[in-house]
């Protein structure tokens, strides 16, 4: 482990340093990194907050996930989710994070319940955007599950980690977006109820793998048939007329910046050789 | 005056940009702090969510 301050240009090591010139540290993302034959995982110093010891550890075991997840056969390609940035999209996808706390947070008939309706609205969102299950995936396995893992190693209990989850879901929805993060909000939910439901699961699991169709396959209620009866026990109407509202707002705004800088006048500036414009020559 | 203000404004913003930079270094200590609770918190995973593997090896 780094935990690396770029500005100040002051790191620290878990294990003495290599012989030989460090890396190149990022100063704004964590990530893996080779460093004299090891592999490193790297963090921002920012992203590690002194006085939330909880937040701390679980980004901190996040990233050791990421550290052995090639190692693990769990490396996907980026997902391409921004369906998650409109109406629908944003209406499916909390009703299935609300349908997941209530399994998270409940057991028997009413967890089998939620989880049905859970997995009906993520399918329902699939329906409406052709691509969205493969996108969705795997960004799910890739960063869902590093998530998981932050919280599951850091629980000092189930019952912990689930509050964790449940934790994570409900933050969800205040997020202003949900492009390149969703999958941080569901990812300790699925996993936390595998850990229930599918024990093994974590053997079971590929990088081709889908969360939703594990725990599907781990249940014996299939999706609920009835989205609209289902939508409505998460006061789904609510959520569509404040999801509404937010996406008349946006198209405003979208609007707008259209009028100033596309619109408005523009400047243009030639091309001096094809290729990519901002590529400084070698 | 204005110049003084100016300059004592000046100082304080030095000072400021010193305690931020001194507060935004890596200390030694509070990283081996952090590192110290990764390592318990793996030690005691022990290889428990994905096999035979800890979350962290050294």
């Amino acid at each position: 482990m780094v935990i690396v301050d770029q500005a100040t240009g002051t790191r620290a090591t878990s294990q003495p340093e290599p012989e030989g010139p460090p890396p190149r540290f990022g100063g704004l993302a964590d990530g893996p990194v080779s460093w004299g034959g090891l592999r490193w995982f790297s963090f921002p110093l920012y992203m590690l907050p002194e006085k939330d010891a909880d937040v701390r550890q679980q980004v901190m075991l996040h990233g050791l996930f990421h550290r052995i997840q090639p190692e693990l056969g769990l490396i996907t390609d980026d997902g391409f989710n921004e369906h998650l940035d409109t109406l629908e999209g944003r209406v499916w996808i909390q009703l299935e994070w609300r349908a997941l706390r209530r399994a998270v947070e409940s057991s028997g008939s009413d967890r089998a319940v939620a989880i049905a309706d859970a997995l009906a609205f993520r399918r329902e969102r699939r329906r409406l955007f052709p691509g969205a299950a493969d996108n969705e995936r795997r960004d799910e396995i890739r960063e869902g599950l590093a998530t998981y893992t932050g919280v599951a190693a850091w629980a000092n209990s189930p019952a912990d980690a689930a509050r964790a989850a449940a934790a994570a879901l409900a933050g969800g929805e205040s997020q202003p977006a949900f492009v390149g993060n969703f999958e941080a909000h569901s990812g300790p939910a699925y996993g936390v109820l595998l850990d229930d439901l599918l024990p093994g699961w974590r053997r079971q699991v590929r990088s081709t793998s889908d969360l939703g169709d594990m725990l599907a396959s781990a249940t014996n209620t299939p999706p609920t048939t009835d989205i609209a009866v289902a939508a409505a026990r998460y006061d789904a109407a609510t959520l569509r007329t404040t999801e509404e509202a937010r996406d008349r707002a946006q198209q405003v705004r979208v609007a707008e910046l259209h009028r100033r800088f596309v619109d408005g006048p523009v400047l243009t500036m030639p091309a001096q050789a094809a290729g990519p414009a901002t590529r400084p020559a070698a | 005056m204005q110049t003084r203000s100016n300059l004592n404004a000046l100082s304080l913003l030095l000072l400021l940009g010193a305690a931020t930079a001194a507060e935004a270094q890596v200390q030694p200590e509070l990283a081996k702090r952090y590192f110290e609770e990764a390592t318990k918190l793996c030690e005691r995973d022990a290889g428990r969510l994905w096999g035979c593997r800890s979350v962290v090896r050294w």
